[in-house]
């Protein structure tokens, strides 16, 4: 059984405003025109997600835009007066120019996030170049290597939650082996009323501000109607006496949060119209903020094609789940005249994206009830009896060392299945639970609250609020590159790096060091290395490194899949490649915009 | 005599508790430390209950001790373990930094050119005022009780400025405000050094304070200050509250508060010993995080010494009060 918040949600920020208009948004949000008129909700809500721009040279103005997404007039950070920012179309082989003009009146960036560049194209102020200043345009300049689904987003301050981020489209070489009649790209995001550096204060003074799924007395009470009040309670007890909270699943959420499809509100409802029969491919990229999205389309498969951009063998899921930063492409093919839902949940259930494709403007389908929230279980936590399956029952039974192993796992014979009991003695596919050690004195530090005794290397547990729901969920274990790397060579040395942070004191860092207290980590140009992350943390964590791929490793140490952004689950331990084949200065950091900023940030030098 | 002595030892022991708690801190958040043996009896011994579910187990590798395991299942054993040396890195056999640039891990952003804009330095502030509004007693006695902080810093160092105290009406008042560079020593500990002075009714005494405040096991917030003040003086107090969240907004809140002194000051009507203790249960309601009006009864009690000089002074012992008022920050 998932694990239930049965209250009310917090609607802490905006206990005035009417939590329906909050969550839905208004039905014409978005971008006012660069003129001043409202778009239509029709033309602001159907077909392209934004401008599309094509060719060789752009000219994208950053500015000041006013937007409307819940009733209360904002000024959001925009390239061309558009939230999301322009799709910029590129072609695989050209060289594009960028012309970026700053109209804000704080300096400004931006960021081609995955896309292979020289270390001064890569748009991080203080790394790559020293920004852009008001008044200033900077020229972007560089070769397009690759092709794919990616996108661009400022590096500066906290513009990118405030609204500047855009998806960019790169077509091959050669006609895709996928073919698809119609191609949308399908942007999430979150969007908040509020100043985003009072959201960071909130968080730094009381870091579970937003979170409204907290335990309480009325969800132990339905906890312990559900399985009796001994192991509800000593679930809870331990949870207490750990002094972690089982909910920490969005340190920022639907409290303050209305998230976007295309810049659409859920009640907005932007909408890909289609023919039945038609294959559709829908480009996925996750712009958020802080958010999670765990997206599926009632009623359709999807054929995931592509992940971060680069092409994987085939794979059909019914939901996957899109870390901040990622990008999937996947392929549809609707057959009925009819509408269907596409609808991202939050991954703390605070609310929702939504959209539709249909063949009409105008025609929607049911909207799902949020899936329930499941608590974050004994594997999150890096506790040797987590059960893949997230058991609530083994939870409070191993908590206590008191153990009853015959009540712990006799309600959950399916989950136990592949329990961590059965730890393989071999590398292997699957992976399993390893133990860890923390060698850096700073996890032990003020910085990290928890260090895990075992933690998972399984590629194929979709993470809390996924697990077990019925559905086929996709997994990393599911993602296989299409191609191989060209650099494909094993690792010559290895880095661990170890997630940590400190919720009560809201720090985040790696290896207990947070950005200004640590020293670049330095690849030998041309040199193979392996990084090794261990998430010491129970919150889940989108890792990307600028400049250079990650080529994920399967447990057994294979070439997976090729990636930019690399999710870790609490108490995992993933390992990828890294081929330093581009000189300079590179970020390497947690893609949460605040954790970012509160530490979790480390320079990479090639040299 | 006898209770001073009894109360400097209650103070060491005071400390000695803070720093055991503070220290006890890495072993209590390492798991490897506290669920360690958990952990072996599991993966040795689990199987027992455990192996009836396991359809696909294999038991023939339940033997292993947890080390083997973790160096077998590690994949495919890196060539080098080469750790970041500048994070100081310890890890068993692993050459730090083994295939990096010579001495190249010593250096700086400074000497890369790297100067982002990160906030992980940027201070934040707060004020809080845990309690603020109106208490009224069984003989009709109406005060004036707060209960407030500020502080400004960052994650691990704080200015803090406490101040709580009551002032009743017509009979002046009675409380106290400090100051504390406040510095965290574990996750969830800080070690506080400062100032305290007495305000309200009789003479104001000044102290130095050395306390630690944190939550312990169970969620539990704990303030333990000490205290050193002129002529000899010595004090303790001590508060233990809990957030018993009843609903997302409705918060039920238990509070503990003691006092002891190591010396009588009839000036400001305390005796040696434990002075003052009281209990007190809040019931709030979220309206925001930020405001939250409350509701609540205390039972105050005096103690010793203090007691007979509230009683020569014609007041009672022990009290019980209602309270009502807000809770808010910003």
């Amino acid at each position: 059984m998932p694990r239930i918040g049965h209250d009310t949600p917090f609607a802490a920020p905006r206990a005035a405003l009417s939590r329906r208009r909050f969550v839905q948004g208004l039905a014409t949000g978005g971008a006012l025109a660069s003129l001043g008129a409202w778009r239509s909700a029709l033309a602001a809500s159907t077909g392209p997600a934004a401008t599309e721009l094509r060719g060789t040279e752009f000219h994208l103005e950053i500015g000041e835009t006013p937007v409307n997404f819940t009733g209360a007039a904002r000024i959001a950070t925009t390239v061309n007066g558009q939230l999301p920012a322009p799709l910029l179309r590129w072609r695989e082989g050209d060289t594009v120019t960028l012309h970026v003009t700053n109209r804000l009146r704080e300096q400004t960036s931006i960021h081609w996030h995955g896309i292979l560049l020289p270390s001064d194209m890569d748009g991080v102020p203080g790394l790559s170049f020293g920004g852009i200043d008001p008044g200033q345009t900077f020229t972007y300049r560089f070769p397009v290597r690759q092709s794919g689904t990616y996108w661009y987003h400022s590096h500066s301050g906290f513009q990118e939650q405030t609204g500047l981020y855009g998806a960019i489209v790169i077509d091959p070489h050669h006609p895709p082996a996928i073919a698809a009649d119609r191609d949308y790209t399908v942007l999430l995001s979150d969007w908040t009323d509020e100043d985003p550096m009072r959201v960071f204060n909130k968080l730094r003074v009381m870091p579970d501000y937003y979170n409204g799924i907290q335990p309480s007395v009325q969800s132990l009470s339905a906890d312990a109607h559900g399985r009796g009040w001994g192991p509800a309670l000593s679930e809870r007890l331990m949870w207490e006496q750990m002094r972690m909270n089982p909910t920490d699943l969005a340190d920022v959420s639907g409290a303050t949060y209305t998230f976007l499809t295309n810049g659409a509100t859920p009640a907005g409802n932007w909408t890909g119209l289609f023919k039945p029969g038609e294959r559709i491919r829908l480009r996925f990229i996750n712009g958020s903020a802080m958010t999670y999205f765990d997206v599926r389309i009632p009623g359709l498969k999807m054929t995931v094609v592509a992940a971060d951009g680069q092409d994987v063998r085939p794979v059909d899921i019914e939901e996957f789940r899109i870390g901040v930063a990622e990008t999937y492409d996947v392929i549809v093919e609707p057959k009925d005249a009819r509408a269907y839902t596409i609808f991202s949940q939050a991954m703390d259930r605070s609310g929702y994206a939504r959209a539709t494709l249909a063949p009409r403007a105008g025609m929607q389908a049911e909207v799902p009830q949020l899936d329930r929230v499941q608590w974050l279980g004994m594997r999150d936590m890096g506790m040797a009896h987590g059960a893949p399956g997230d058991v609530p029952a083994d939870t409070g039974a191993s908590g206590h060392g008191a153990m009853n192993h015959g009540d712990a796992h006799a309600k959950h014979p399916k989950a136990a299945t592949d329990a961590t009991h059965a730890m393989p003695a071999t590398p292997s596919a699957q992976g399993g639970m390893v133990q860890v050690k923390h060698p850096y004195p700073a996890e032990r530090g003020v910085g990290n609250s928890m260090l895990p005794d075992v933690v998972s290397t399984r590629l194929d547990d979709p993470g809390v609020g996924l697990r077990d729901n019925g559905r086929r969920v996709l997994t990393y274990a599911d993602l296989h590159s299409v191609h191989p790397p060209e650099d494909n060579r094993a690792p010559s040395r290895e880095i661990e790096l170890h997630l940590t942070g400190n919720m009560e004191r809201y720090m985040w860092s790696f290896n207990g060091v947070k950005f200004s207290d640590a020293k670049p980590i330095l690849l030998r140009y041309g040199e193979r290395v392996r990084f090794v992350l261990v998430n010491d943390t129970m919150m889940t964590h989108p890792i990307h490194l600028h400049g250079l791929w990650s080529d994920l490793e399967s447990p057994d140490g294979a070439f997976q899949v090729r990636k930019h952004t690399i999710t870790l689950n609490p108490a995992q331990r993933l390992s990828y490649r890294v081929s330093a084949d581009a000189r300079g200065r590179w970020a390497y950091h947690c893609h949460l915009l605040y954790h970012m900023e509160a530490g979790m940030f480390r320079a990479v030098v090639v040299e | 005599m006898r209770p001073l002595t009894s109360l400097m030892g209650l103070c060491a022991l005071s400390i000695t508790l803070a720093t055991t708690v503070a220290s006890a801190q890495s072993a209590d958040v390492d798991h490897g430390a506290m669920d360690h043996s958990g952990m072996d009896h599991g993966a040795a011994q689990a199987p027992a209950p455990a192996a009836t579910d396991h359809g696909n187990m294999d038991h023939g590798d339940m033997g292993h001790d947890g080390a083997t395991q973790a160096a077998a299942t590690a994949p495919a054993a890196p060539p080098v373990g080469s750790l970041p040396a500048s994070d100081g890195a310890a890890l068993d056999g692993a050459a730090t930094d083994g295939a990096a640039p010579a001495g190249a891990a010593e250096r700086g952003y400074d000497s890369y050119g790297i100067h982002p804009h990160m906030m992980d330095d940027m201070p934040a502030w707060q004020v809080l005022f845990d309690k603020f509004g109106v208490s009224r007693n069984r003989d009709g006695q109406n005060a004036l009780q707060w209960d407030g902080r500020f502080w400004f810093g960052t994650a691990t160092d704080r200015l803090l400025v406490k101040s709580e105290g009551e002032r009743e009406n017509g009979e002046g008042s009675d409380g106290k405000v400090e100051a504390f560079w406040s510095h965290a020593v574990s996750p969830f500990w800080d070690l506080q050094l400062g100032a305290r002075r007495d305000i309200g009714n009789g003479p104001k005494r000044n102290w130095a304070a050395i306390g630690i405040e944190g939550v312990l096991p169970y969620n539990i917030e704990l303030e333990t200050t000490a205290y050193v003040g002129a002529s000899g003086r010595t004090a303790l107090a001590l508060k233990a509250e809990y957030d018993l969240l009843l609903t997302q907004r409705l918060i039920f809140t238990p509070e503990l508060e003691a006092s002891l002194y190591g010396k009588s000051d009839p000036a400001r009507g305390i005796g040696s010993g434990l002075s003052e203790g009281s209990l007190s249960f809040r019931l709030r309601y979220e309206v925001t995080r930020e405001f939250a009006p409350y509701i609540g009864v205390s039972f105050d009690r005096k103690f010793g010494q203090t007691a007979r000089y509230a009683s020569d002074a014609g007041a009672s012992r022990s009290q019980t009060a209602l309270m009502a008022g807000v809770r808010f920050w910003f």
